[in-house]
């Protein structure tokens, strides 16, 4: 009778040991399989990012014309979703003998479907290039 | 007692043993995965657009647009045949300072150190390639063509029917001869495998012309007819025998102006393949009846140094 006790407290020292052993394996499986998760559920999105960024990019369309007067570009969005301009390119005139340099003007503009908006822009350039976030660009010299 | 004390023992040491395998080999086993599917979404979330491009003497200013949601740190560039090339990322011109990232929906200035923009992929600093040209177009066939203006088309030169320049600005029919002078020219870059150690170069032009090779990616280049070619002339044939590695990658470069009236340039290499197609450019010249033979010479891949890039094209 005497003798039971100092085992029984061992036995339950060991399996409270192996309860703490256990316990700490389990938080180790969780953290690890919810640390893949929330990588992959990243990797997800950016999959989706990119084909929905596909998508809007063929539908994007803008019409622009430039106006000598008034030095200004007129961006029309002729298409089904709205456009945020992000630059203009200023192509200069070809000029003998020397190499072109161009210009970038930062936007940060968005366009409704249907609405149009006016850039103020140097003028004498010899084309103006429209370019928007969706990376599509839209040129003067072409048609609507 | 001595029962219970070597179970705690051995109880503790397997659950170690266990715990230790587990959270080591668990964790490579994480870390990879992770590692993994980190990748996956970089190569889905960085993209970038190419709104813009032109060539300058020695280098090609690509405007690039980070139209992913993820910001782009460039850590190297890279040219099909002629693997890294120097390039720096800064903000559009006209300010051009240095730039680290690329921000999602802004416009950034790469300037990669090559002369043709064909076949350049940018490498971001998790490893993931992004193509910002399509590769030189695969080709076969030998490296041989004659074009010229309206007056020379249908005639024959080399066994070859003269037609039309693909590229249209080069087939002025009536250059202007004396000042203001409007000489056009072109510069053309191919790659080729020489079937043999000593093919033979055959140029027919009107005006001036010169062939350039040289090992691809070396740099180091060689003048075919040592700059015998190039001046005003009728339709004159040239050739030459070169002394070449058989079955080693060269790079050729074909550099041609129409200074006066009508033009033409035909060429044939025999013994050899193309790998590419030529990837051309059009160029303008005014400031002296047409660029001399030592400036184009000083850096064959590129167009003359002064002249104004017309069109880009290939054939």
């Amino acid at each position: 009778m005497v003798s039971g006790r100092p085992s029984g407290r061992r036995s339950g020292q060991a399996s409270l040991i192996a309860g703490i052993t256990l316990f700490l394996l389990f938080v180790v499986i969780i953290a690890s399989m919810v640390a893949i998760e929330n990588t992959h559920a990243f990797a997800l999105r950016e999959q989706e990012a990119a084909e929905q960024n596909l998508i809007l990019e063929q539908k994007e369309h803008l019409c622009v014309s430039y106006i000598p007067q008034t030095s200004q570009l007129v961006a029309t969005n002729t298409g089904p979703i709205p456009s945020t301009v992000t630059g203009i390119i200023e192509y200069p005139q070809a000029s003998h003998g020397r190499q072109s340099t161009i210009t970038v003007v930062g936007e940060n503009t968005i366009i409704q479907p249907g609405f149009s908006y006016q850039f103020s822009v140097a003028s004498g350039s010899a084309e103006y290039v429209v370019v928007t976030a969706l990376g599509n660009t839209f040129e003067n010299v072409t048609g609507c | 007692m001595m029962a219970v004390m070597i179970l705690i023992l051995i109880t503790l040491g397997v659950a170690g043993a266990v715990t230790a395998y587990f959270l080591t080999s668990n964790s490579r086993n994480t870390t990879s995965i992770i590692q993994a599917e980190k990748y996956l979404a970089y190569q889905a979330g960085e993209i970038v657009r190419v709104v813009f491009y032109e060539n300058t003497s020695r280098s090609t200013l690509f405007l690039v647009e980070d139209v992913g949601n993820l910001p782009i740190q460039v850590s190297a560039c890279y040219q099909e045949f002629a693997g890294m090339v120097p390039c720096t990322l800064t903000t559009p011109p006209p300010n051009e300072n240095p730039v680290t990232v690329m921000l999602p929906g802004q416009l950034y200035a790469l300037t990669v150190n090559t002369p043709t923009p064909l076949g350049v992929v940018i490498e971001t600093q998790q490893n993931v390639l992004i193509q910002l040209t399509e590769d030189y177009a695969p080709s076969s066939g030998t490296p041989e063509y004659a074009f010229g203006t309206q007056s020379y088309q249908g005639q024959s030169y080399l066994g070859m029917t003269v037609a039309a320049f693909p590229i249209s600005q080069l087939n002025d029919n009536s250059v202007n001869c004396g000042s203001p002078y409007d000489t056009q020219g072109y510069t053309a870059v191919a790659y080729v495998y020489f079937q043999n150690p000593h093919p033979t170069v055959s140029i027919v032009t009107d005006d001036g012309m010169e062939v350039f090779y040289a090992v691809a990616g070396s740099n180091s280049w060689n003048s075919v007819f040592n700059g015998n070619a190039w001046h005003g002339q009728g339709a004159t044939l040239y050739q030459r025998t070169l002394n070449v590695k058989p079955n080693k990658e060269y790079e050729i470069v074909v550099q041609w102006f129409n200074a006066c009236a009508s033009g033409m340039s035909a060429l044939q290499i025999t013994n050899s393949q193309l790998a590419s197609s030529f990837s051309v450019a059009a160029w303008l010249w005014t400031s002296s009846s047409y660029p001399s033979y030592s400036s184009v010479a000083a850096n064959p891949p590129a167009v003359p140094q002064g002249a104004t890039v017309e069109a880009n094209g290939a054939w």
